[in-house]
Order: structure tokens, then sequence, then C-alpha cells
């Protein structure tokens, strides 16, 4: 009996069917599947809106952004009249964007810590305060709260006339900050010739208590003396400052906001709704916020406080020492998110007619010029490019912190 | 044997000692809990005074309150300067604040009825413990009920849709007998895709014409019928209104005079009269335009055999007008079109003679006369036939109702749009998982409000000339996009959280990629991912008050709309947007707490 032996597997010749049966083809045949139905679905919403163009006989072009945009901006960070172009007032608009969601996550950021951090604490009336902080924000949507602050900001606080007269109802906090119904009146800072340098030695001192702070963390590893940090940087952070701004001759003045006519001269007017929405994003992101601080703070396994404790560190330093560091590794990432939130949410100006991006370009521009697509388009793009570079960050944040195990 | 000599040897247990005074009770309580430390107690005192000077504002606020009047001059006039809320404005408009001011009073049992029900098609999905998997049968018809109960209709349009996912299983059975199960899977779907595009339109149309024939002289007998007695009904009813108005007039005028604590007695005690009143008002405004809509479709059912029988010469003028055009303006398809055309005509100097223009709307108006008569025989036909509820147009939808149906429909629509991204992201297909991936971060990057810009203003570029969606369908299918893919990031978290093990173990069974994605993964990545999509609804359903951005009237856009523009009401702010507030904390509180009830559940039996 003899058997044949072949040295290879038969060669199988391909055939058509195998596209649909064999599994080494079949993700192609998918692929490809996909990949048409996608095009057709494109080519199709292409098709209607070149169909729609020509009924309406319009077409796509962004050079309505060169043309005078004819609108006024109540709040601007750059010189901006209504004879400039509408790139100009969108561009108004970013930066309006990005000063509310600048100042919003520093708010929150700050809000959210010590409310998460409290939420912990031992002490049950204020962890069931903050509690119910949280959980009052978290739930309700964040326009609601933009429209409250708002109304408390447009109706609840006293109009300008009430600061008039020789015993007026309202008078203005430390005599420089008026509340009013048109916004808060605060003062502003005026830079005389040297103010320079005062600028100047302050940011000197900001990286000379940085180096101490080093000086002083390499000194306590290399002799195990540990010098004092609390007060020596406080000291270097003010005195010569404050030295400077003296022998300058004062040269950093404020102009303080006064009533002369029928409103405030001077000083600078935040308006009701940049703070309504400022306050609004804060409170709701800080809330946020707290939740993912109480989180991180407890993903750290309790068995690294009580080491800590059996080492003999005292509360405070085990926080700062042993907690926090691990804890930031698990807080940073879901708080990056947060901001990203927060500016998205931002884009509710609109509903309080801040003058954000989407209140110039998505608003009144898209209003006047009626181009719907580009201004939509130009909008969404600006979102998408501040999010992948939020998300950028984030990434290379990851991969500087991660665990490194193996 | 050693012995001991010891003095005293206890033989039973001392009864322990009571813990010292200070250890034990309230004193105890407070002094840990709220007195520990030197900052501990600086904050405790803090906290007590903000809570002190919290309650002592709004405590007055509430107990002051007015429940019972017409405008908010009337509460200020009961108040006479004290603090207080006036939460009439709530009474007031309690159903403009849950239904909107245009959905017709008398179909309010519906949207309730929707939602009660809701609850009970939800039953078997959220408490899957306790309650039969048998009803789960009843959630997969649901949503077919709730959108013939909200938007009305003919009884057969819901069954029409229905019949093309139930007949989707006899195609994909007799497919799956001679091909593999990805391509009874595509015929299925390219099924489904024909008949709601074609079939259910064109099955509706003929039975509309059917019904609408056998019905049309009893219908018309009937519409006759009610127009004539309509007007004797609406006599009486100004009558009973006139009467009403007068009746509490002169009390109310009476106290306003006197304010304070008498009008609030005089406002509670003509409460059922003022009930009665609004009532009446709302009776009269129906029957008006219940009047005015039943002669205008008896009107057109008298003018139908007329519009019938003029349709082929319209048409044939129409064709033979569009035929003769010149070339210049063949192109132009509307009255838009045309005047565009007219105008860069006149800037850039084209040449084209008037007459051309002219010979256009002369062929335009005549394709406009045709669809007219068309789409007036279509809707005489399907409001002489219809069996069923009252239409409603999305356009009446309105108030707490609206942020629901949008919360419900699009989270639902969203969690299989959601899982299949996720598996798409997942997938080793590069094509498919590049798409996905592009989606998601696209949809993810950009706030809610620049996709209700495209679904309010462009959209309508994207579709079809004769497609006109109406915004309510165009925000659902935005929101469900935007829902979809923060569900799909959830459910790829829950994928990603299984052991590698799992998917190993499953081809290793020999089961397809299907079989192995619905029996082995998915039941394990979504029970992981459930507090993730629960937080997803409860952020979603807080976002549907960003269409009030848009102009439409959800419960925040009744408040700053119709109860801030209106001449009673306007400066009632704390009490509108308050009660706001409170209505979506307790939806979402609820959830939220539902969440965490959920995953204490799926801890335990996985321990």
């Amino acid at each position: 009996m003899t058997t044949t032996t072949t040295d290879a597997p038969p060669q199988r010749s391909f055939r058509l069917s195998m596209l649909i049966y064999d599994t080494r083809y079949r993700s192609y045949t998918f692929q490809f599947i996909a990949m048409i139905l996608v095009f057709l679905f494109f080519a199709y919403l292409i098709n209607n809106l070149i169909q729609n163009l020509a009924a309406r006989d319009q077409n796509i072009s962004f050079d309505f952004l060169g043309d005078p945009a004819g609108y006024d901006i109540n709040q601007m960070l750059i010189p901006y009249d209504n004879q400039m172009s509408h790139l100009r007032a969108a561009f108004v608009g970013v930066l309006n964007t990005l000063l509310v969601a600048f100042l919003g996550c520093i708010t929150a950021t700050v809000l959210g810590v010590i409310a998460g951090v409290l939420r912990l604490s031992n002490n049950w009336l204020v962890g069931k305060l903050m509690a119910a902080y949280v959980e009052m924000f978290r739930n309700v949507p964040v326009l609601i709260w933009i429209l409250i602050i708002f109304n408390i900001m447009a109706f609840a606080m006293p109009q300008v006339r009430a600061f008039r007269g020789e015993n007026p109802e309202s008078s203005m906090l430390f005599g420089a900050i008026a509340f009013t119904n048109r916004g808060v009146y605060v003062p502003k800072p005026i830079w005389e010739s040297g103010s320079l340098i005062v600028v100047l030695v302050f940011l000197a001192s900001i990286v000379g208590a940085i180096w101490y702070r080093r000086h002083a963390t390499k000194v306590l590893y290399d002799t195990g003396r540990m010098l004092p940090r609390g007060w020596p940087t406080l000291a270097i952070l003010v005195v010569p400052t404050l030295l400077v701004y003296f022998v300058m001759g004062r040269p950093i003045g404020l102009e303080v906001p006064e009533l002369r006519g029928f409103n405030f001269q001077g000083g600078i007017q935040v308006r009701g709704s940049l703070i309504a929405l400022w306050l609004a994003l804060s409170v709701y992101t800080g809330a946020f916020i707290a939740e993912n601080v109480r989180a991180g703070i407890q993903a750290i396994s309790r068995g690294q406080t009580e080491a800590a404790y059996s080492l003999g560190l005292r509360p405070n330093r085990t926080m700062s020492l042993i907690i926090l560091p691990q804890a930031l590794r698990v807080i940073i990432p879901p708080v990056i998110s947060q901001y990203l939130n927060l500016t998205k949410n931002s884009s509710l100006a609109i509903a309080v007619g801040y003058m954000d991006i989407t209140g110039t370009l998505g608003g009144i521009t898209l209003n006047q010029s009626g181009r719907a697509i580009e201004c939509v388009l130009m909008l969404m793009l600006f979102y998408l490019t501040i999010s992948l570079t939020i998300s950028a960050v984030l990434n290379v944040y990851n991969n500087a912190v991660q665990l490194k195990e193996r | 044997m050693s012995q001991h000599s010891t003095a005293f040897v206890r033989r039973d247990f001392v009864d322990s000692a009571p813990p010292p005074p200070g250890e034990t009770g309230l004193v105890h309580w407070l002094r840990v809990n709220l007195f520990a430390t030197i900052p501990s107690s600086i904050l405790t005192i803090a906290a007590i005074a903000a809570v002190y000077f919290l309650i002592v504002g709004v405590f007055p606020w509430f107990y002051n309150g007015v429940w019972q009047a017409d405008s908010l001059a009337q509460c200020q006039a009961i108040l006479e300067g004290k603090t207080g809320g006036c939460f009439a404005v709530l009474t007031e408009r309690w159903k403009q604040l849950m239904f909107g001011f245009a959905y017709p009073e008398s179909a309010y049992w519906r949207p309730v009825v929707a939602f009660v029900l809701l609850g009970v098609a939800l039953a078997p999905v959220l408490f899957s413990n306790s309650v039969p998997r048998k009803m789960l049968g009843f959630t997969a018809v649901y949503p077919f009920i709730m959108v013939w109960l909200l938007w009305g209709g003919a009884f057969w349009l819901p069954l029409l849709i229905l019949a093309g996912f139930v007949l989707m299983v006899p195609i994909y059975r007799v497919v799956l007998n001679r091909f593999t199960d990805a391509v009874a899977l595509l015929s299925a779907a390219a099924f489904l895709v024909l008949w709601l595009g074609w079939g259910v339109s064109i099955a509706n149309d003929s039975i509309n014409r059917i019904v609408g024939a056998m019905r049309m002289d009893a219908q018309v007998a009937a519409l006759q019928q009610e127009v004539d007695l309509l007007p004797g009904r609406i006599a009486a009813l100004e009558q009973e209104v006139e009467t009403l108005e007068d009746a509490i007039a002169d009390p109310i005028a009476e106290a306003e005079a006197v304010g304070g604590e008498t009008l609030r007695a005089v406002l509670s005690d003509l409460a059922p009269e003022r009930e009665a009143l609004r009532d009446r008002r709302r009776d009269l405004a129906e029957a008006n335009s219940a009047l005015s809509d039943n002669t205008t479709l008896l009107n057109r059912a008298n003018e139908l055999p007329v519009i019938e029988e003029s349709l082929p010469v319209l048409r044939a003028a129409a064709a033979s007008l569009r035929a003769a055009l010149p070339d210049t303006v063949r192109r132009v398809k509307s009255p838009e079109g045309l005047e565009g055309l007219r105008n860069r005509n006149a800037d850039e100097g084209l040449g084209i003679p008037m007459s051309d223009f002219r010979a256009a709307e002369a062929a335009l108006g005549a394709e406009a006369a045709v669809q007219t008569a068309e789409l007036s025989i279509e809707r005489t036909y399907a409001d002489i036939a219809r069996i069923g509820l009252e239409p409603v147009s999305s356009r009446q939808f309105g108030g707490f109702m609206l942020n629901m149906i949008l919360g419900t429909v699009c989270v639902s629509l969203s969690l299989p749009i959601g899982i299949l991204l996720a598996l798409g992201r997942q997938s080793s297909m590069p094509i498919v998982k590049w798409l996905c991936v592009m989606f998601i971060e696209f949809v993810r990057g950009v706030p809610l409000i620049t996709l209700l810009f495209v679904a309010n203003v462009v959209l309508a570029y994207f579709l079809p000339p004769e497609v006109t969606f109406d915004l309510i369908l165009r925000v659902i299918i935005m929101i469900t996009m935007f829902a979809s893919a923060y569900i799909a990031e959830v459910v790829r978290g829950g994928l990603a959280a299984l052991p590698r093990g799992q998917y190993e173990a499953a081809d290793s069974l020999g089961l397809d990629y299907a079989q192995s994605i619905q029996l082995i993964i998915l039941p394990q990545a979504l029970k992981i991912s459930i507090p993730g999509i629960v937080n997803v609804a409860v952020g979603l359903f807080k976002d549907t008050t960003l269409v009030s951005v848009i102009s439409m009237f959800d419960l925040v856009g009744m408040i700053r709309g119709p109860i801030f523009g209106s001449l009673e009401w306007n400066g009632v702010y704390w009490e509108a947007l308050g009660f706001a507030a409170f209505v979506f904390f307790i939806v979402c509180y609820s959830i939220s707490q539902y969440s965490q009830w959920l995953e204490r559940q799926l801890q335990t039996d996985r321990r």
C-alpha cells in the first residue's frame, strides 16, 4: 500500500465566491462595500447641495468675510468697529470665547478642588453641604444656571441711578467696585513709565522663588536638612517687587470708576452677560471637577495613608507628599476633559447675548450674510481645532505620567 | 500536683462599664463630626452661618408665596412690598410649561399616556431582575405606539412601518437559505430602507384613497352637520365666558383696590370660577378652530371632483410650457432661483431677454398649480379617510413634554448606533475603523449648539429639494448623532475592559464574529458600561434645553419666550427658572440615583 504525500497543501485557486465565504477576503469585501456606501451617501448629499444651491442661485464662497460687518460688539479685547470685516468680528468673538473659557477654567478648578476635598472631610455638615452643591449643579442644565445668574445681574442689581445723590441707596464696594444692572465696574490699572521694570522684577522674583524651592528640595535630598519653604517663597515674591514699586515712585495706578452723568466712567465694565456665563460655567463645571477630585483621592488605597502615618508623617504632609502626587495622575485627565466641556458649553453665550464666536460668526454674521453653510463650517472647525489641541495635550500628559510598571 | 495559693481568682466576667460621658450620644457625635479640630470647627460655624442666611433669605419667599393671581401686578398688590415669590405664574401657565402653547388641550391625555406607557416599556430594561422578560415584547412595539400617540394620524401608518420591520425576518430567513448571514442581513436592511423610503408612502396613499372614497359621503354629511351646529355652540360659549368674566371682574377689581391679604383671599375664593373661565376660553378657541378647520375640509371635499377632473389638463399645460422654455432659463426650478438669475442678469449682464423670464414664470406658475392640486387631493383624501387620532404637527410640541420626547427618542435611537460605532472603532478593518473614529471625534469635538445650527439652517441644503423635514425631526437627527458618539465612547470603554481571553475563548469555540459579539462580548461589555450610558443619558436630557436657542419652545424656551415676553408675567424670573431647575433636578437626580443603584446591583453579582 502506498500513500502519496505532497509537500505543500493543495493550491486552491481564487474564486469569486471566496470574497463572501472566505474570512481572509471577506473583510475586504465589507470594507469595499462600506466605502462605496459612504461615497454614495456623500455623493448624494453633495448632489443635493449643488441642486439646492442652483435652485436658490447661491454658491459657496468665503468672500463675505471681507465685507464690512456692520454690527457692533459690546465687548472686545482688540479694537473693532462696525466698519471692519466679518472676519475681524469673528476674531473678536474667538477672543471672547477664549477669555470666558480661560476665566471659567480657573474658577472652576478652584471651586472644584475645594468642594472635592471638603466633601471628603471628616466634618459631617461641610461634607453634606458640598454634596448638596455638587448634586444641585450637576443635575440642572447649565443653560438654566446661565439664565438664572444673568437675571440676577440684570434685575437684582441696583440701577446706576441708585448710586447718585447725597445719600445714595447703593454704594461702591471698597469705594472702587460698583455692582450695577449694567454690569460690574472695576478699577482699571494704569501703566505709567517705569511700570515695565516693576513687572520685570516681579517676573524675576517668580523665577527666584521657583529656584529657591528647588534648592530647598535638593538640600533636603542631599543632607536631610529641611529648609523652610513657605515664608521665604512669599518674601522673595513680594519684597523686591514692593521695593521697586516704591523706589520707582508708584508707576502703576488704578483708575477707579466714577459716576459721571448717567453712567460710570473710567474703570473696566464687566458686563452682566460675561459674569453670568463665567460664574454659571464655573459653578457647573466646578461640580463635575469636585467629583473628579473626590474620585481621584478615593482611588488612592487606604494603605498609602496608613503607610505614611506609620512612617510618622503628619496628616498634611501625608496629603501633600503621598496622596496628592498619586491622586493627580488620576484627577488631571478627566479635569482636562472638563475644561474641554466648559469651552464647548461657553457657546451657550448666545442665550445671554455675550458676543463669543457663536454670537458673532454663528449669530449675527450668519443672519446678515445668509451664508449658513460657510459660517457653521467655520464655527465647527474652530471648536474642533480647540478640542483636538486639548486632546493632544492630554495624550502627551497621559504618556508622561503613565506608571512605567514594566 | 502543684498547689497554687492565689488570693483571688475571678470566676465571672465583669459587666462592661458604660462608656465615659462625652464618648457617646449627641455630644460625642458633635465633637467627632463637627468640632474635631479648630479648622473643622471654623468650617462648621461658617457652614451653619451660610445655611442660616440661606434659610432666612429663602423661607419668607416661599412662605409668603402667592399661588393664585392673574398677573405679576396682582402678586405685587397681594405682597404689598413683602418678600414673596409669585408662584401664580406656575399655576396659571402650568399647561403651557408642560405641553407648550400650541398642543391641543383635548389631546393632552396622549402624551401623558405615552409617558406612562414609556415607564411600562422601560421597566423590563431597567429592572431586569424583577420584571418578567416577556414584557420586552411590549418594549419592542412601544416606539410605534408612542409615535402614534404623540403625532396622531391614521392608525394604519404606524402599522405599515411596523410591518416593514416584521417583514425583515422572513426576508432574512429566505436569503439565509441560499447565501451567508451577511448577505441576508444586508438584503433585509435594503428592504427596510426601500420600504420606509417608498413602500410606506405608496401604501398609505392607496389606503387613504380607498378608505377616503368609501367614507366620503358619510364624512361630508357628518362635517356638514358639525359645521351647522358649531356656530350655536360658539355663541353659547361666548355667552358663558362673558357671564363668568362679569361675575369675577367686580370682586377682583374691588379687592385689587384694597390689596394685601384681602386680594389673596378673594383670588383663592374665586379660583374655581377663574379655572372655569380659563376652560371656557380654551373651549371657545377650540370650537372656533374646529369650525374653521371643518369648513375648510368641507369645502375641499366638495371641490374634490372638480380638482380631480382638472388635474390632467393642468399637467398637460405645465408640461407643454416647460418644454417650450428657452435654454437660458430651463435650469431654473424654483421662484427663488428665478429671482437669483434675474438679479445676476441685471448685475452681470447675461443678456437674457425679459420674455424668457416671463415664460419661465408662467411655467413655474403652472407647475406650482399642478403641485397644489395634487397636494390638495392627497390631503383631502387623507383627512377624510383618517380613522385614528387627530394629527398634531411637531411644530405644536412644546414645554417639558418636548424635553422628554427629545430625551427619550434620542437616547433610544443613539444606543444601537453608538454600539455599532463602538464595534466599528474596535474593528480590525482599517477603513471601517477610521470612518468610525472620524465620526466620533468630529461629533465629540464640536458643541451641541453648532449641530443644532446645522439642523436649523444647514441640513435643508443637503436634503433633496422636494423633501421637507420638520425642525423637530432634524433636531432629533442631530441630537441622536451627538449622543451616539458619546455612547460609542462609553461602550468602547466597556469593550476594552473585557479581558482579551473572552474574545479568544469565543473564537476557540468556533463562534463567528456576529455570534461572539452577540453572545459573549456585548452582554458583558454593556453590563460594564451601563453606568456610563446612564450618565450620557442624563447629560443629553439636560442638553435638550439647548433647543430653546434655535427658537423651539421647550420648558426653558417657553419660559424665555412666551412667559418672559407676556404682559402679565414680564418680570417673574426666579419662580419660572427655579421651577425649571427643580423639574430637571428631580428627573436627573432620580436617574443618577438609579444608576448608582444599578452599579451596586451589578457589583454584588460579580463578587
